[in-house]
């Protein structure tokens, strides 16, 4: 790095390093003894990173100022392991717009859950345990973000696949929790398995074309000298793409750079959840609410559409993976959406709404290509602004489960008089998903359609703006359901205002999420020329603001009022009341499709396979090793002269050995 | 002349102490341990600051390189370390007294002696210094085997080393004789220059003796049979310092005998050290897992890493002898830290069986911590000094084309994984043992935990220290004679 | 009879056949005998026929630098060292058990 960049530039490794430390202390030196403190380090440290990330963003800005270039910086880094010369793996920190974006998005989200879980987890057993844990993750998610190589990558998006898991288990004495963690660690690593081998295959290729592309781009010549084989600054070469793409080999008739590609979407379907690997998001709820805010809502969950956006030259140079990558986004962000209107648990409606914006943004990154980027652009202003308001949803939903202690929303209702903050936050942010002006999230879902429609993709944007109404449909749903009428269960009486340490984080989101849509998102994160913020495009906002009005009237209609009410409309509009019926029978196709197909045809002969013969291998393999062990241990006679007679008889050995290798 | 210049400070410090100790009393005798750190450091700094990596005295005879130099730096650390984990035992600061541990200045100038051994044993370019040096190596360990005069076990242990060091060296001896016979010269460079080509069955025969020493001091399996008795009955600051000073030197004395006398045939021995490979880290790993005894089982652990420092005779040496230099690091690190804990814990429990660790985590936080890290290292994970060094040792195999040795060695690492956490796993998840009193602490072992604790955490991340031993052993195998 | 001797004495095969035969007889002590003291004294005779097998090459080679008495030298001090080690060990280890019998020397194995 020349001199001139600033000193948080050249001590950008800080930014994950402070996590990891506290995760290191607090883990191992501080939670076992003073629980409070656990807390308070561990947020202490997460605002440490946040400062840092918020200096960082400052520092790049001011040396590329907006609307100009935005080139990819890797101001630390060094060579971790070498394999052969010219093919090692770097850890270092990597930074450009999208990775600024995701550290400031993670480190603020993380900060804030922080602090509300030290009032939410209070007095929970295994306090220190779960600040541990959130510290973790945190580490391993900023990790992931300012990967420079692939390699890197991976190892961080596994470490955060393991702090998921255990967050997801945080409550290991319930079954359906230690079930959940399974199931999200289980369907995640079987995605990763994918991603692995597209990782290995692009390091493989890439490793072999490397040398045509020193020598073509002149690589040494241009100060990228220090390039690996596996850095995201080389798989996104053109030089390179235009190589891969041209070689002979072909598999059943796919493209090696196709090939690879799927394999990579592959992994970030399952960690973002996209159908059919999204089975483990809604499940993932049995953890505490707050991770559920953090890693299942506003970070985690989007490591998928990150890293396609960060593979996103090699996508749109495949054309047929960024295809896939929009067909899955359109199809999961529907599907999702309308099996959100039919669900009960309020973190369950809320786990479906995340599905179905994680399918917006990849289907923005799906729909953009090398000449029309404003998807790109779009996908991570969405990501940007949906971290907000998610977040606050989930920590909302936390306040009202903490207050009524249920999940269901029928036994909630009338909290808006109880729970007055909540109540504002909540519903900010169920207008900000619901993309009303001028909350966030009219502005960076507009910006999507836009791409949709731009780009010809006339059924994709169709589809996202059917979706955009069933959201505003189903939010509204559990919020009239949750706020408005009259308390139902018993919980819902006694309810009362979230501590400050809860509700201050989140009208600090409700700010974020009322504004944050004014950012001009364009100007930051852009591929090639900065595209302006493209203003109001009517043939867009019309439609789409309609659709959500028709969604908050529906809701208004069925729900508003009490149970008396509710069943008295349904009477009244029966044939309406039947065609949303119809909504519950896709759910139960699901549930069909998942219990009775999965579980019953697939898992049930699996498990039974896994029972009887992995199992019985594993313990058979346990047995042989240790009975190895203590049938070897016997040759240990304690007599010396037996040790003599070995070592002799060893002599005999390199003997006949040598003899036989040298003659 | 500046050369030699540690090993004489060395050689003076322990005749200092033998002589001092006859002058002193009970009271003063404490500062003997310190006398000793004291000459030690001063040699360390000497060398580090003074000797030129390269040189030579006495004809050729004694000659300093860059390997060798860090060889010596190795052996002098493994010393002041055992010296610091000596301290406490030795001057009776023990909670739970070892009983016969006196002698001080005896013990001290014994352990100095055997360094003096081993840093002589790298500079060693004729058979009779080289078979003096190994001798004053080894010699010395026996004595400090067997030193509880009044513990069976310990007498038992010290017989049975010399018995079987004795058989080793009568080995080695015998193969050097035929050697000498071969090429009639003494000069390791004559003898493999006339070695060279050299495909006689004498020839094989001596070099199967000699092999088999190297193997005894480096217990590879099958002459490794010593190891595990030796380590459960010697006192255990002389484990550690066996399982550190005996390996490195042995490391040494294989580099001796690989790269100056049959650098010529060791390309056509890989199957040979494949196989020694693979046997030595499975048994040592199966039998580790049976063990209940905590020094028998680190005797198998010695055991089987033993197994894995071969992996670096296989491929070529620019890469080998870095990768086998920087795993010999890690493993003095990472293995001294874990003595330094079973030292403390014995001093202050008087037990040594696995099962008593159960609950240290509470009682002693620190101390857990610092053995689990060097645990871990052992056992490979990431991102540990252990890991990065294993991961350079099996890279070699793999390139030189010895993938199932690989995957044995990849097989290897997992049961180990399982053996090394059994140990944790009592530490941290067993309750604690409301019978025993709370341990307490000690100055010299928590400063020398301290000191091995933070190069096992930091190795493996900072890539300075391997780089150095890389651009050492290539200016090294630079200035080998082409046999 | 000078000249008879010459002619008649042994050639380097028959020495080296003496060395093999003494270390022979010396590894096998080593592995028979169930004294520890005789066990030390078969170590001894390896260590001496091994310094031995120095001394003839040196007898028989063409460059007068005897290397090889030098060796042969060093073993001796060698051995003797070692066998000083051993006795002391073997001594301080019959106080403590009342015997010297290796075979009773197994309290660590497994």
């Amino acid at each position: 790095m020349d001199g001139d960049s600033g000193w948080m530039m050249q001590h950008a490794w800080l930014i994950p390093a402070l996590p990891l430390v506290s995760f290191a202390v607090v883990g191992l030196l501080i939670s076992p003894y003073w629980k409070k403190g656990a807390g308070v380090i561990a947020t202490l440290s997460i605002v440490a990173s946040m400062v840092c990330a918020y200096v960082l963003a400052w520092e790049y800005f001011t040396l590329y100022p907006a609307g100009g270039e935005h080139p990819i910086l890797v101001p630390w880094s060094f060579e971790w392991l070498r394999y052969q010369p010219g093919l090692a793996a770097n850890v270092g920190v990597l930074v450009d717009p999208i990775s600024l974006l995701l550290m400031i998005v993670v480190t603020t989200v993380s900060a804030l859950v922080h602090i509300y879980s030290n009032a939410y987890m209070h007095g929970d057993y295994g306090f220190g345990r779960y600040f541990t844990f959130l510290n973790l993750f945190t580490f391993s998610m900023l990790g992931l973000v300012v990967a420079p190589d692939i390699i890197q990558m991976y190892v961080c998006w596994e470490l955060v696949g393991v702090s998921s898991f255990l967050l997801i288990g945080f409550y290991y004495n319930k079954p359906s929790a230690v079930a959940a963690s399974k199931k999200a660690f289980i369907v995640t690593r079987f995605a990763d398995l994918g991603f692995l081998v597209g990782v290995l295959l692009l390091s493989f290729y890439g490793y072999r074309i490397f040398p045509d592309w020193s020598a073509e781009v002149g690589a040494v010549a241009n100060g990228l000298a220090g390039t690996q084989p596996v850095d995201f600054q080389y798989l996104n070469d053109p030089v390179f793409l235009a190589k891969f793409a041209a070689l002979d080999t072909t598999f059943l008739g796919i493209s090696l750079l196709t090939l690879s590609m799927c394999l990579v979407f592959m992994g970030a379907a399952g960690k973002s959840a996209m159908f059919p690997l999204h089975i483990w998001l809604p499940d993932a709820m049995e953890g505490p609410t707050p991770v559920s805010a953090l890693i299942h809502a506003a970070t985690m969950v989007v490591a998928g559409v990150y890293l396609v956006a960060r593979l996103f030259p090699a996508f749109a140079f495949s054309g047929t993976a960024a295809l896939l990558v929009a067909y899955v986004g359109a199809f999961t962000s529907l599907f999702a959406a309308v099996i959100g209107t039919t669900q009960d648990d309020i973190k369950r409606v809320l786990a479906f709404s995340t599905l179905s914006q994680l399918g917006y943004m990849m289907l923005a990154l799906g729909v953009s290509t090398a000449e029309h980027t404003l998807g790109y652009t779009a996908s991570m202003f969405h990501l940007f602004t949906h971290a907000f308001f998610k977040a606050l949803l989930f920590m909302g939903a936390g306040a009202v489960i903490h207050a009524v202690h249920t999940n269901s929303i029928w036994e909630m209702g009338g909290l808006w008089r109880k729970m007055p903050i909540t109540h504002i936050t909540f519903l900010v942010a169920t207008l900000a998903i619901s993309g009303i002006w001028p909350f966030a999230g009219f502005f960076s879902k507009d910006e999507i359609l836009a791409a949709a429609l731009g780009s010809g993709h006339y059924v994709i944007f169709g589809v996202a703006v059917l979706v955009a109404g069933l959201t505003a449909f189903y939010m509204f749903r559990i919020y009239f359901v949750t706020f408005w009428g009259k308390g139902r269960g018993a919980g819902a009486a006694h309810a009362h205002e979230a501590p400050a340490l809860m509700w201050m984080p989140m009208a600090l989101l409700a700010v974020l999420s009322a504004v944050t849509g004014f950012f001009p998102m364009a100007e930051y994160v852009h591929l090639g020329e900065a595209e302006g913020h493209h203003g109001i495009n009517l043939a867009v906002v019309i439609p789409a603001t309609l659709f959500a009005l028709i969604g908050i009237a529906m809701a208004a209609s069925l729900y508003i009022g009490d149970g008396h009410r509710a069943v008295a409309l349904a009477k009244m509009l029966g044939s309406v009341h039947q065609t949303i019926k119809q909504k519950f029978y896709i759910d139960e196709v699901y549930l069909f499709i998942t219990h009775r197909i999965i579980f019953h045809r697939i898992a049930r002969p699996i498990a039974w396979f896994d029972k009887r013969m992995v199992d019985g291998g594993v313990d058979a393999s346990g047995w042989a090793t240790r009975s190895g062990g203590r049938a070897l241990s016997l040759l240990q006679t304690g007599q010396v002269q037996t040790y003599g007679l070995w070592f002799t008889g060893g002599v005999a050995f390199v003997v006949l050995i040598l003899w036989s290798a040298l003659v | 002349m500046s050369i030699i210049i540690p090993e004489i400070i060395v050689l003076a410090t322990a005749f200092a102490i033998l002589i001092a100790d006859l002058f002193m009393n009970e009271r003063t005798r404490v500062y003997l341990a310190p006398a000793a750190v004291a000459g030690l450091l001063l040699a360390l700094a000497v060398m580090v600051v003074h000797t030129p990596a390269s040189g030579a005295l006495i004809g050729g005879r004694f000659t300093m390189d860059a390997a060798g130099w860090w060889f010596k730096i190795l052996f002098m650390i493994s010393a002041l370390i055992a010296v610091l984990l000596s301290m406490d035992t030795l001057d009776g600061r023990a909670r739970v007294r070892v009983r016969g541990m006196g002698f001080r200045g005896e013990y001290y100038s014994i352990l100095l002696f055997s360094v003096v051994g081993m840093m002589f044993l790298v500079s060693a370019r004729d058979l009779a210094t080289l078979f003096v040096s190994l001798e004053l190596a080894t010699l010395p360990l026996f004595v400090l085997a067997a030193w509880r005069r009044d513990d069976p076990k310990s007498g038992e242990a010290g017989l049975k080393y010399v018995v079987l060091g004795a058989l080793a060296s009568a080995f080695i001896v015998y193969g050097f004789g035929i050697l000498y016979g071969l090429t009639q010269s003494t000069d390791l460079e004559t003898i493999a220059q006339r070695l060279a080509g050299e495909r006689a069955p004498a020839f094989w025969l001596a070099a199967a003796l000699v092999l088999a020493g190297a193997g005894f001091k480096l217990t590879i399996v099958p002459f490794h049979m010593w190891a595990a008795d030796v380590y459960q009955g010697a006192p255990t600051p002389v484990t550690a310092y066996l399982s550190v000073g005996s390996k490195a030197a042995g490391l040494a004395f294989a580099f001796q005998v690989f790269y100056r006398i049959f650098g010529d045939a060791l390309p056509h021995w890989d199957m040979l050290i494949a196989i020694f490979a693979a046997l030595t880290m499975t048994l040592g790993n199966l039998v580790a897992i049976v063990q209940h005894d905590i020094k028998r089982f680190m005797a198998f652990s010695a055991i089987s890493q033993a197994g894995y420092f071969l992996l670096g005779f296989l491929g070529a040496a620019e890469e080998g002898v870095p990768a086998m230099l920087f795993y010999l690091l890690v493993y003095i690190f990472s293995n001294l830290a874990v003595f330094a804990c079973i030292i403390w814990f014995e001093n202050e429990t008087g037990k040594g069986q696995i099962e008593d660790y159960r609950g240290l985590s509470l009682s002693n936080p620190l101390m857990a911590l610092g053995m689990t890290l060097a645990l871990f290292s052992l056992a490979g994970i990431p991102p540990l000094s252990g890991f990065v060094g294993k991961f350079f040792l099996f890279s070699i195999a793999s390139k030189a084309g010895f993938h199932g040795l690989v995957a044995v060695a990849a097989v290897n690492s997992t049961i180990s994984l399982y053996y090394y956490l059994r140990v944790v796993r009592q530490m941290y998840i067993e309750p604690v043992d409301e019978r025993v009193p709370a341990p307490g602490s000690s100055v010299s072992i928590g400063l020398s935990l301290a000191l091995l604790s933070v190069p096992v955490a930091i190795l493996g991340i900072l890539p300075t220290v391997y780089e150095g031993i890389h651009a050492a052993t290539i200016a090294w195998l630079a200035s080998m004679p082409q046999g | 009879m000078i000249e008879l001797l010459a002619r008649h004495s042994p050639g380097l095969p028959e020495w080296l056949t003496l060395c093999v035969v003494l270390y022979s007889i010396g590894l096998y002590g080593l592995l028979t005998r169930r004294n520890a003291i005789a066990m030390l004294m078969a170590v001894e005779i390896m260590l001496n026929a091994a310094a031995l097998n120095f001394v003839v090459f040196d007898r028989f080679s063409t460059n007068q630098q005897a290397d090889g008495q030098v060796m042969a030298l060093f073993v001796i001090v060698m051995a003797a060292a070692e066998i000083v080690v051993g006795m002391a060990i073997v001594v301080a280890l019959y106080r403590m058990r009342g015997t010297v019998d290796i075979n009773q020397m197994n309290s660590m194995r497994g």
